[in-house]
């Protein structure tokens, strides 16, 4: 499913002494079965953005084209039902949302409430738990029984289950821990190929954004700064300082060993493997006579 | 539903109102309320009305803001109204629509009693609009103290207030955000069936409890950890001053409840 953007504004409390420009001008499409993250420094307009996605908020102006419904301030879909369980979104903190007595019940919450009979959601919140990385007796516990990473997964799997076409996470991994995180962005991953999905990733890790997406959309101040391949983004750093963000670190060691050596490396050096590679390179070259 | 509702909102400002001893305006509001119910003539009720104009003013917040926080009343106001005016069967029959028949006394009586509904609302807004919340608390802490020789815990009773108050915003923003991971897993808090209602309720109300429980957790941690102990011995960092404008305040309320007392029939 396509989402385009066109000339999206959004205004918080709109017509009111409050009134706050949180978007304007926004122009981006992403397309079908992307990888795409969303970076940009915190009050920038991502969490705005995100909310656009799946009809949670209207823009004031301007147009959100989602597969084939479109969103504008004065019209929007009769059902956002529908659109809501084609596009699913896992926000900060998702384990905020957990309020059944079963983990169960609660991954079977979505999918009942658009209509699933109740074995078939049952027989998804099984498969599902396996997939997010728990046991399966974990189903019949108490969800405020479990540990904060566990009670994610939960969450997690609870979005999932709503089998979306669009997946959209914001910080997914915040407050957890380094291994919590890896495995995290793992699955998301192994899911985003496995079933075709287009993925949305808000974040604040440079490394995750050049790791696993295909394209990055850079949020500044309320509008996009800049859209691109990993490696068109982060070719120039100093741009990305300036504006408050930085670039992976295997980027930055990259332009430290440049500068140190002056040698140009070729390779974008976007991962860590990338940039073993690349140092490989340069030690081969050394060697020559 | 908040952009409408002014009651409880703080304007800032530097006006004599707004720098008036927060118990000195307590007390003035509380006063006012009370002499309110002595009006009962034309008179009585124009010096009243002059009193609440004349304290708006001096706060300097414009009249027409004041007025739209009356609005969501207005309901009220109007009903009353017609209530009285329909109900009290005094004086001469002014006009008959059907088996209605609207009195003298009825008009009359309509009238004030929906003015008075009016002042007071209008007071007690004008209260809140240039206090403070934190000031309120500290006004009635500081006015309850007395209480304390009759074992009243007034200090917790304050701290209890102003922590309410501080998480209205907090609570508000949560319920927000769940209901918006809610809204995303299918959930429609605007119509369905009754039963469909009462789940999208609770799928609002628990995580919002439990947040609340784990919140409240928190904070009695972290003051604990800096030492709180309660209100024993326990100084203040925004010292209480009464100001001789304070006093001159209060004897304006002394004034207008003498001349109500006089003027009343």
């Amino acid at each position: 499913m396509d989402i385009v953007f066109e000339k999206v504004e959004h205004v918080y409390n709109a017509r009111s002494p409050l009134a706050r420009r949180a978007l304007y001008d926004v122009n981006v499409a992403i397309r079908s079965g992307a990888y795409v993250a969303v970076v940009g420094h915190t009050g920038s307009g991502k969490s705005t953005l995100l909310q656009h996605l799946n009809g949670l908020l209207q823009p004031t102006s301007g147009a959100v084209k989602i597969g084939e419904e479109t969103i504008t301030s004065h019209k929007r879909p009769n059902q956002l039902k529908p659109l809501r369980k084609k596009v699913g979104v896992v926000f900060q903190f998702p384990e905020h949302q957990l309020f059944e007595e079963t983990v169960e019940k609660d991954i079977c919450f979505g999918p009942l409430n658009f209509g699933v009979p109740e074995d078939e959601a049952k027989r998804k919140a099984r498969e599902l738990i396996k997939l997010v990385g728990l046991s399966e007796d974990v189903l019949v516990r108490s969800p405020f029984d479990l540990s904060g990473g566990q009670m994610r997964r939960v969450a997690i799997a609870g979005v999932l289950a709503l089998e979306p076409e669009v997946l959209v996470l914001d910080e997914p991994t915040a407050g957890l821990d380094p291994r919590g995180r890896k495995e995290m962005m793992e699955m998301f991953y192994r899911l985003h190929r496995e079933k075709q999905l287009t993925t949305v990733l808000v974040t604040h890790s440079m490394e995750d954004a050049a790791r696993y997406a295909d394209e990055i959309i850079v949020m500044h101040e309320g509008t996009v700064w800049g859209h691109g391949t990993p490696e068109e983004i982060f070719r120039d750093a100093d741009k990305l300082t300036a504006i408050g963000l930085s670039v992976p670190e295997t980027v930055k060691l990259k332009q430290q060993l440049e500068k140190r050596f002056g040698v140009v490396i070729p390779s974008p050096c976007l991962t860590l493997e990338q940039t073993a590679e690349a140092i490989e390179q340069l030690f081969v070259k050394g060697e020559r006579p | 539903m908040t952009n409408h509702l002014i009651i409880g909102q703080y304007v800032p400002g530097h006006s004599v109102i707004h720098r008036l001893d927060p118990r000195a305006k307590l007390l003035i509001v509380f006063a006012y309320v009370l002499i309110v119910f002595l009006a009962n003539n034309a008179v009585t009720y124009a010096l009243l009305s002059l009193f609440a104009f004349a304290f708006a003013a001096l706060s300097r917040i414009s009249f027409s803001f004041i007025a739209r926080g009356l609005k969501p009343i207005l309901w009220v106001v109007l009903f009353t109204l017609l209530l009285h005016l329909f109900m009290t069967k005094e004086g001469d029959v002014i006009c008959q629509i059907g088996p209605l028949s609207v009195y003298e006394g009825g008009i009359k009586q309509g009238a004030f009693i929906s003015l008075r509904f009016l002042l007071l609302v209008w007071m007690t807004t004008m209260l809140t609009l240039t206090t403070t919340p934190i000031e309120v608390t500290d006004g009635v802490e500081s006015l309850l103290g007395p209480l304390k020789k009759m074992r009243v815990p007034v200090h917790e009773l304050a701290l209890m207030m102003a922590i309410s108050l501080r998480f209205i915003p907090t609570l508000m923003e949560e319920t927000e955000k769940i209901m918006k991971a809610q809204a995303a897993r299918g959930v429609d808090f605007s119509g369905g069936r009754f039963s469909e209602r009462m789940k999208a309720i609770v799928s609002l109300l628990v995580p919002l409890f439990i947040s609340s429980f784990k919140r409240a957790d928190e904070l009695a941690t972290a003051m604990e950890a800096r030492g709180y102990r309660g209100g024993e011995g326990r100084t203040k960092f925004r010292q209480l001053a009464w100001k001789p404008v304070d006093t001159v305040f209060l004897a304006a309320v002394a004034l207008l409840f003498a001349l109500l007392c006089l003027l009343r029939s």
